[in-house]
């Protein structure tokens, strides 16, 4: 009776169900090609290599590198650690499903035992990811695939368990109203200080000196003897000891490094249980978020919260008119509520980098903070061209869960699927626009030998065209995909797991590239036709780009218009029930 | 005089400076069925959250069958079964083996011919093999209340347990509370439909911005407010009356 006896059943049975689920919907050909596609591709980036014999396997890692990775991994543990305990937030809490808090909360099981099947589940979770990590880094980080995997398992599991353990002291912190704040504050002030503390006095011991040589060897050996020294040694171990038994060097080094590994996490895991502390509502508070954000994301919703501020009607919708601009008015203000959750990983995490390689290129030519911005802003505007209709799925990817509502409107197919991406196109145009007038502006004053203003005018207002036109077609081919093919395109796809759904996102991103470069192969000839003719012959040079992107972007606009006419006729004849 | 199935005592649940239930103090026989109404935000969803121990009240006292839920926990709810108002259920567990699994939880000795009852009553026998994914939302309601009632709990709390059903399964679960209540056990069930709760429940507790502002049978609730009326009427009125304070 109990939990004890209840959760190797449940783990076991729901394993296994899973599997059998997996193996039915192989029966189906979609699931089949894609499996054998996501299988392909895990075993060319992932087993070939693990397999592969011989001089063709990658040697492991040797002195002064071993150093090097062993510092890098306990710097990422500390930094996984301190981040634990000073960014607050529900994340970190016991995560439950619904289910588990329905059967084990309400069922005849205490809360230390809950507690106790919650970390071993972390503990089997942390051996999982160990497994998966070693296949990808196996043969080239350590002498042994297995002890990089064991090692792995020893430091995920040590982390997530302090993690955890972090979790409920803060919970049980800031679980009194108002002083929760100053607690928790009061908490991650200790807790940096402490860390501060202990930092400052190895810091004020003497350290090796510093080598004056820039060759890798002398730093190599210094970031040993720093390892090595006292009090360092000491305060690093928790850290060091599952590093050492990932990057053992031979059966004898792994045995040796595998108490102390152990010593660690059995630390950990007694500290995390030993919290008598209540979870129940941090708990069930990230269990309900999550259930909101999973199913937000199942029909095809970005799960946001959207401020006050937010909520207010901008732009208005006029009460009569076109009926498509209701539905365009829709996704605009659908964009605008939750711009701020897609657009900062999309800028921060492409963006960013695409403006560093443009701004160095400018700054290779002349000096100045506004060309900065200018090749900043040039290189988000073509992000936002590219990679904006992948991200912001705001057309008819997030109302096919609704296409029955759409169905009953007095509208056209036509219209409705004008509606929906003329909304999004607007969106990305705008974008793009705003960020080359900013690009404009700030360069403006400048003088760039051999690019002056009119040029750089010339080259923003190309770009202006051909920007949107690229995102249009790029939405078109997504809207295209989704109404021919649902179930290959559908939100679902994009936020599940597993070899088959990774089959299917390849084989759908690889058609629609083909799909977006076939269309666009006939609009890049004439422009190029036409940017050779203004350009060369009749000696307009740069300023014959904004008269090329525009004969472009007339073979685009003409192949929207008739790939409309298709896309209104397959969304009338959509099977909704698919 | 019978001990109370569930007693409850000066109940408070505090969320930050946000009081979502305040003071609630009541008890409910074995064989008795009381009714939780009010309008919605009034703490009901909490207050049954916390009768059931999946989340620690702020203060107060919470027994149930003798047993206190915070000194014993684990023995005071392996006398109840909560029954929430959307199914909870393992995405990889068949409807049996959900079954299967309460009464490993439970400890419930012979549970596969009780199951094959349940499955019975609920019209679920064609049903057993079938995962959640693969059954409809009132099949999973269902199941849910059969996972619910295999260990024959003495304390069943409902939370809005028609939601989801249809006319013959709600006339078949209005009839199985009814018999429970007679063989003895104890019923809070949480409804806006007010005519089920007036046919259905001896007492009915009203709760409005989380305190309790009625607590009777019906005629006692008329008596206290002086006025006539249907279950309905009551409720309007007095809701009506707190929303006006």
């Amino acid at each position: 009776m109990g939990l004890a006896a209840a959760a190797p059943f449940l783990v076991w049975r729901s394993a296994r169900n899973w599997a059998a689920v997996q193996v039915r919907r192989l029966r189906n050909p979609r699931y089949l090609i894609a499996t054998a596609v996501g299988a392909f591709y895990l075993w060319t980036v992932l087993f070939r290599r693990l397999f592969a014999s011989g001089l063709s396997r990658p040697p492991a890692l040797q002195g002064s590198w071993l150093v090097l990775v062993e510092a890098a991994l306990i710097a990422m543990g500390m930094v996984m650690v301190l981040g634990g305990w000073v960014i607050p937030g529900r994340g970190a809490a016991p995560r439950f499903s619904q289910a588990e808090i329905h059967f084990f909360f309400a069922g005849p099981c205490s809360r230390r035992q809950v507690l106790h099947y919650k970390l071993l589940r972390t503990v089997g979770a942390a051996a999982l990811s160990s497994a998966i990590t070693a296949l990808f880094f196996g043969r080239s980080l350590a002498a042994s695939p297995a002890y990089l995997a064991i090692g792995f398992f020893f430091g995920f599991a040590s982390v997530s368990l302090h993690l955890a353990g972090a979790a409920l002291t803060r919970e049980a912190l800031s679980e009194h109203g108002r002083f929760g704040l100053l607690q928790r504050l009061a908490t991650a002030a200790v807790a940096l200080a402490f860390v501060g503390g202990l930092v400052a006095w190895a810091l004020s011991r003497p350290l090796p000196p510093l080598p004056r040589e820039l060759a890798a060897e002398p730093w190599v050996a210094y970031v040993r003897e720093v390892l090595d020294s006292w009090p360092l040694r000491i305060l690093l171990f928790p850290f060091r000891a599952p590093v050492r038994v990932m990057l053992a060097r031979s059966g004898f080094e792994f045995l040796r490094a595998l108490p102390g590994a152990l010593a660690v996490l059995a630390a950990n895991y007694a500290w995390a249980a030993s919290s008598d502390r209540a979870f129940e509502e941090a708990s069930l508070a990230a269990s309900e978020d999550r259930a909101r954000r999973m199913g937000a994301l199942r029909a095809g919703r970005l799960p946001v919260r959207v401020s006050e501020r937010g909520r207010r009607t901008w732009p208005k919708l006029a009460p009569a008119g076109r009926p498509e601009l209701a539905l365009a008015w829709k996704v605009v203000t659908t964009a605008r509520r939750t711009a701020n959750v897609a657009l900062v990983p999309l800028l921060l995490g492409l963006g960013v980098p695409i403006a560093v390689v443009a701004y160095s290129i400018v700054r290779a030519q002349a000096t100045g903070w506004g060309l900065g911005l200018a090749a900043i802003c040039a290189g988000l505007a073509a992000v936002v061209a590219v990679i904006g209709p992948s991200v912001l799925r705001m057309d008819l990817r997030q109302d096919l869960a609704n296409a029955d509502l759409l169905r009953a409107l007095p509208m056209s197919g036509r219209q409705i699927v004008e509606g929906e991406l003329f909304g999004a196109a607007a969106v990305l145009a705008a974008a793009q626009w705003a960020l080359w007038l900013l690009a404009l502006a700030s360069c403006a004053p400048y003088e760039v030998p051999g690019f002056p203003l009119s040029a750089r005018i010339a080259v923003a207002a190309a770009a202006a065209l051909l920007g949107p036109a690229v995102s249009s077609a790029a939405l078109v081919v997504h809207n295209a995909g989704i109404l021919a093919l649902p179930g290959w395109f559908s939100s679902e796809v994009a936020s599940t797991r597993g070899v088959e759904a990774m089959g299917q996102r390849l084989l759908t991103f690889a058609g629609g590239m083909l799909a977006l470069a076939f269309g666009l192969a006939p609009a890049a000839a004439v422009g190029g036709v036409v940017f050779v003719l203004l350009g060369s012959w009749a000696g307009l040079g740069l300023y014959a780009l904004p008269p090329a992107a525009l004969a472009a972007v007339a073979v685009v606009g003409a192949e929207i218009w008739a790939a409309l006419h298709g896309m209104g006729w397959l969304f009338e004849h959509l099977d909704i029930t698919e | 005089m019978t001990e109370p199935t569930l007693d409850v005592h000066g109940l408070t649940k505090l969320y930050g400076d946000l009081v979502a239930v305040s003071e609630v103090s009541f008890s409910v026989a074995p064989g008795e069925v009381v009714g939780l109404v009010g309008p919605n935000g009034a703490g009901k969803t909490t207050m049954l959250r916390c009768l059931s121990g999946i989340i620690p009240p702020t203060r107060g006292e919470i027994r149930i069958c003798g047993r206190d839920l915070r000194q014993s926990p684990a023995q005071a709810k392996a006398e109840l079964a909560f029954l929430p108002d959307e199914p909870r259920l393992f995405d990889y567990l068949t409807a049996r083996e959900h079954l299967n699994l309460t009464a490993r939880l439970y400890g419930v000795p012979g549970w596969e011919r009780r199951a094959d009852a349940l499955f019975e009553e609920l019209e679920l026998l064609d049903k057993q093999q079938k995962l959640p994914s693969e059954l409809s939302r009132g099949m999973k309601q269902k199941l849910s209340i059969a996972c619910g009632l295999l260990h024959d709990p003495k304390l069943i709390l409902l939370d809005e347990p028609l939601t989801g059903l249809d006319p013959l399964a709600i006339r078949k679960m209005k009839r199985s509370i009814s018999q429970r209540a007679e063989g003895g056990a104890a019923v809070l069930l949480s409804s806006h439909l007010l005519p089920l709760v007036e046919e259905l429940c001896h007492r009915v507790l009203v709760i409005s911005a989380g305190r309790m502002v009625a607590f009777g049978t019906i005629d006692e609730i008329r008596a206290q407010i002086g006025a006539a009326g249907t279950l309905e009427d009551l409720f309007v009125r007095i809701t009506s009356a707190e929303g006006r304070e």
